[in-house]
């Protein structure tokens, strides 16, 4: 099932949940009504930490609150994280779970949300089947093996609720469909998107070494030296190898795939750049997580890993098990429309860190999309004015993309503006991974195989295609330097005042995103709404890993960060990445995240610690925090 | 290959052997002719030479070059020898010999190793390659003077071309060991093959020498022999560079015949 898209032009609202947090940026902006965002750890003090740890033990006892995983750290000795779920008369909540960090028994930390006050009759009025067989018909595929769909209450903007069911499709979508009379309310396509050792030529030019494997009769691009296998399949443009090994569900392990699948070469010095690319960039990306995380491969169990090369998508993606050629997931690298393969280095580590991601938190959380698209917004203005007419909360209209008119979002007489933390915060981690990734392979510097806080800047023409200018496609030390599109007045925002909101329509249970989108107090109609923006404003933390190494002063909030320095690189890596793999819950918006981070280096180092501080004063720097 | 030895130094030797042949005549002259016709020597002893030579040869790995430097060290060891001759001309006879010296050695090897990934991350891996065998047949053609010094006691001074077949041990291969991420490996063992090789031709190489022997009857007696020989072969080893020298100077001591 597809997990979202981070390079091709996205034309389709894609959420995989639906989550309102308190979020309050000052200025005009006012929090929106929501559940109970629960943050704590050791440096809000004894008492507040046990007063969260019986209100959690309360709510397990009466079984709100279920406990779906309890696993030891994987770096620090006696520390154990605990997984729970919400429910509600037995139905899950979808988007709320909370994770808790003990120490020996004790509690040390709570990241989560938990939804107080739902008031909703649980009786569907369609079972399970009835909506499998309507999807089965509406859609032309049915649910996943041993995966029918799931009741869930799905909460609302306005701390609303509704009754809906959630079903994994064969077709690599999630829909969620309206209990109550079949309709789709929300498609989700999971792909999640970027953007014996022989030799050969990169896409730069240079001459890496190729990890390959003979046969008797060619050489195959088969690592077969790293402790995970990493197998480079060539689909040669065709859609039907596409469609069958990438995007069909499979049992784990059974290998769809056949021999003359498998990316080969006659002598062992290979000449298709892309090819090379993909394989070599995988590899290098899996010594990343390997050495400096010991994390092992996308599931820290060094599953192989199947990327393919040649397809006939102008994309770069991860898609999650039970889709690939061997029910593990799998990576694909396209082209950019100019015909140059997607797989530079950090495109690749991008796409890899998504599937580390995937693995990482639904391991940990039990949730069948790793992290969600948690949306979080602001309520905007009564009215505004565009293209010389004035739009009135309560009488503005839109159009949806299935044509049914409806009406703009309001809640007490204002706006509510949207946005895509979830999906920000999962690219902001790509993005920031890939440059770990950079500075751990290459010496600092410009220009090819250099580590650089820039992303795409190795594929040109990707550049072109997303900004439509050659350079790079996001920048993790300036984001504000970049326009988000072709002569576009938005740029990539560098902190929370300045993510970029969308109108969105009410169409219960659900709502729908428009491309009417909203930043720094200036409205603009976008070609696309970039899925809430996750592209767009996964600079707001990125660039407070940036700020946290290097230091500065931030150019929107001003406040000045002392950074950790290159000589703490690896441990600013560390903090966020344990925050990921640790603590975060499935349903985790960008200031959640931030508190993680910060529960993450205080664990690592110490709440005095010159990395954790400043880690905590650039996620303040950013507004998170 | 380079070599090197430690032996007695041939220049040294042979000015030994000359000044024995030039201080010989008088003594012969007083003591008078040699009257046997033939002899026969049979001796057992060390060949003292420590003769040290290195190899490099190059190897593709991980589609990288490679190398490995092995440095060879020929100790002192056990030799046999076997002469025989008969007189030609007054005290001057002409005859062969045959020693042979074979030992086993250690070798220092010392290789960089591609990494699987990367080019110009070479590993170095060190190690020991035991049971380097070098094996010497050295024929020598001989002219001996001999110096009666009494009755008893005879001195023979000698030298001539000797011709060498020479088997070694050379390493080919460096084993290794290595685990992920390939940062480092190590050593473990070394695959050899036996090149041999003979002296032929302008490669010939020389003996010199001189035996003491004491005859306790008119045909029997012990002796005692100091020779110094050497030669230097080109092993078809792939980084081969330069030749290694082969014989050396050995001493021993057995029985003597004369007829």
């Amino acid at each position: 099932m597809p997990q979202g898209s981070c390079v091709g032009v996205v034309h389709k609202l894609i959420v995989t949940g639906l989550l309102l947090v308190s979020f309050a940026h000052g200025g005009a902006a006012q929090q929106l009504p929501g559940p109970l965002s629960i943050a704590t750890g050791v440096a809000a003090g004894v008492d507040e930490l046990r007063q969260w740890d019986a209100f959690i033990d309360g709510r397990v006892r009466e079984g709100t609150l279920v406990l779906v995983a309890r696993r030891d750290d994987r770096t620090l000795p006696d520390r154990v994280h605990e997984s729970l779920a919400q429910y509600f008369n037995g139905v899950l909540v979808h988007g709320a779970d909370i994770t808790r960090q003990l120490h020996r028994g004790v509690t040390v930390s709570i990241l989560g949300t938990y939804h107080k006050g739902i008031d909703l009759d649980t009786t569907p009025g369609l079972s399970a089947t009835d909506v499998a067989l309507r999807l089965e018909q509406d859609v032309g595929a049915t649910p996943l093996v041993d995966q029918p769909p799931v009741l869930i209450v799905l909460p609302r903007p306005g701390g609303s609720y509704a009754l809906a069911y959630r079903a994994r499709m064969t077709n690599a979508r999630t829909y969620f469909v309206d209990a109550v009379n079949g309709r789709i309310v929300f498609e989700v396509n999971e792909v999640r998107t970027q953007s014996a050792v022989g030799t050969g030529i990169g896409v730069l030019g240079d001459q890496p070494k190729v990890s390959a494997r003979q046969t008797s009769t060619a050489f195959q691009a088969h690592d077969q030296l790293r402790p995970a296998e990493i197998l480079t399949l060539d689909l040669r443009n065709n859609p039907q190898r596409l469609e069958d090994l990438v995007f069909t569900p499979g049992p784990p392990g059974l290998a769809r795939y056949t021999q003359s699948d498998v990316a080969s070469d006659g002598d062992n010095v290979w000449n298709d750049a892309g090819v090379v690319d993909a394989h070599v960039h995988t590899g290098l990306a899996y010594d990343y997580f390997a050495q400096q995380q010991a994390y092992d491969g996308l599931d820290d169990n060094n599953t192989r890993i199947v990327g393919h090369v040649n397809i006939d998508m102008i994309n770069a993606f991860f898609i999650p098990p039970p889709f690939g050629p061997e029910g593990s997931g799998a990576l694909a690298f396209g082209r950019t429309p100019a015909g140059d393969a997607l797989v530079a280095e950090d495109v690749v580590v991008h796409e890899v860190m998504h599937g580390v991601t995937f693995q990482a938190v639904s391991q940990r959380t039990g949730s069948e999309f790793g992290l969600l698209n948690i949306l979080d917004g602001v309520f905007g203005p009564s009215s505004f004015q565009f293209g010389g007419t004035t739009f009135t909360c309560g009488s503005t209209v839109g159009v949806s993309q299935d044509g049914r008119v409806l009406p703009v979002l309001c809640i007490n007489g204002r706006f509510v503006l949207l946005a895509n933390h979830g999906g920000a915060l999962n690219e902001g981690y790509s993005d920031i991974f890939a440059t770990a990734a950079e500075f751990f392979l290459h010496e600092p510097g410009t220009g090819p195989n250099r580590a650089d806080y820039q992303i795409g800047e190795d594929a040109p023409s990707l550049g072109e295609l997303l900004r439509g200018q050659p350079g790079p496609t996001r920048s993790l030390n300036n984001p504000g330097a970049l326009s988000i599109m072709p002569s576009n007045p938005f740029v990539f925002p560098d902190a929370a005042s300045r993510i970029i909101h969308f109108f969105v329509l009410d169409d219960p249970p659900f709502v729908e995103f428009t491309s009417l989108a909203v930043a720094n107090g200036v409205i603009q109609s976008l070609p696309s709404n970039d899925q809430g923006g996750l592209h767009w404003n996964s600079t707001v933390i990125s660039h407070a890993f940036f700020l946290a190494i290097e230091g500065g002063r931030h150019q929107t909030s001003g406040v000045v960060v002392q950074g950790a320095g290159d000589a703490n690189r690896a441990a600013v890596e560390r903090a966020f990445f344990r925050a990921l793999t640790e603590l975060m819950p499935a349903a985790t918006n960008l200031p959640l995240a931030a508190l993680a981070i910060v529960q993450s280096a205080i664990d690592l180092f110490g709440e005095t610690d010159p990395v954790t501080i400043a880690i905590a004063e650039a996620l303040r720097a950013v507004e998170l925090f | 290959m380079k070599s090197g030895t430690h032996a007695p130094r041939p220049t040294i030797v042979a000015v030994l052997v000359l000044w024995v042949l030039c201080a010989g005549a008088p003594v012969a002259a007083q003591v008078g002719e040699w009257d046997g016709r033939g002899f026969v020597n049979i001796t057992g002893g060390l060949q003292f030479s420590s003769t040290d030579f290195a190899d490099s040869l190059i190897f593709t790995a991980f589609a990288e070059q490679g190398n490995v430097d092995t440095v060879y060290g020929i100790d002192s060891g056990v030799l046999f020898d076997a002469s025989g001759g008969a007189r030609i001309w007054r005290n001057l006879a002409v005859g062969v010999g045959v020693s042979f010296f074979a030992r086993d050695d250690d070798a220092a090897v010392a290789a960089q190793v591609p990494h699987p990934f990367f080019f110009d991350r070479d590993r170095a891996v060190i190690g020991t390659a035991s049971g380097i065998r070098r094996q010497e047949t050295a024929v020598h053609i001989q002219g001996t003077w001999f110096i009666p010094a009494s009755d008893a006691l005879t001195i023979a001074v000698f030298g001539g071309p000797t011709f060498f077949h020479v088997k070694q041990d050379l390493v080919t291969q460096v084993g290794f060991r290595q685990t992920y991420p390939y940062n480092t490996a190590t050593f473990d063992g070394a695959s050899t093959a036996e090149q041999s090789e003979s002296t032929v031709g302008f490669n010939v190489g020389f003996n010199v020498g001189f035996d003491v022997a004491y005859y306790f009857s008119e045909t029997l007696g012990v002796g005692w022999l100091a020779r110094f020989s050497r030669a230097t072969v080109d092993f078809p080893s792939q980084g081969t560079v330069g030749g290694v020298d082969v014989g050396g100077f050995h001493t021993g001591a057995g029985l003597r015949v004369r007829f």
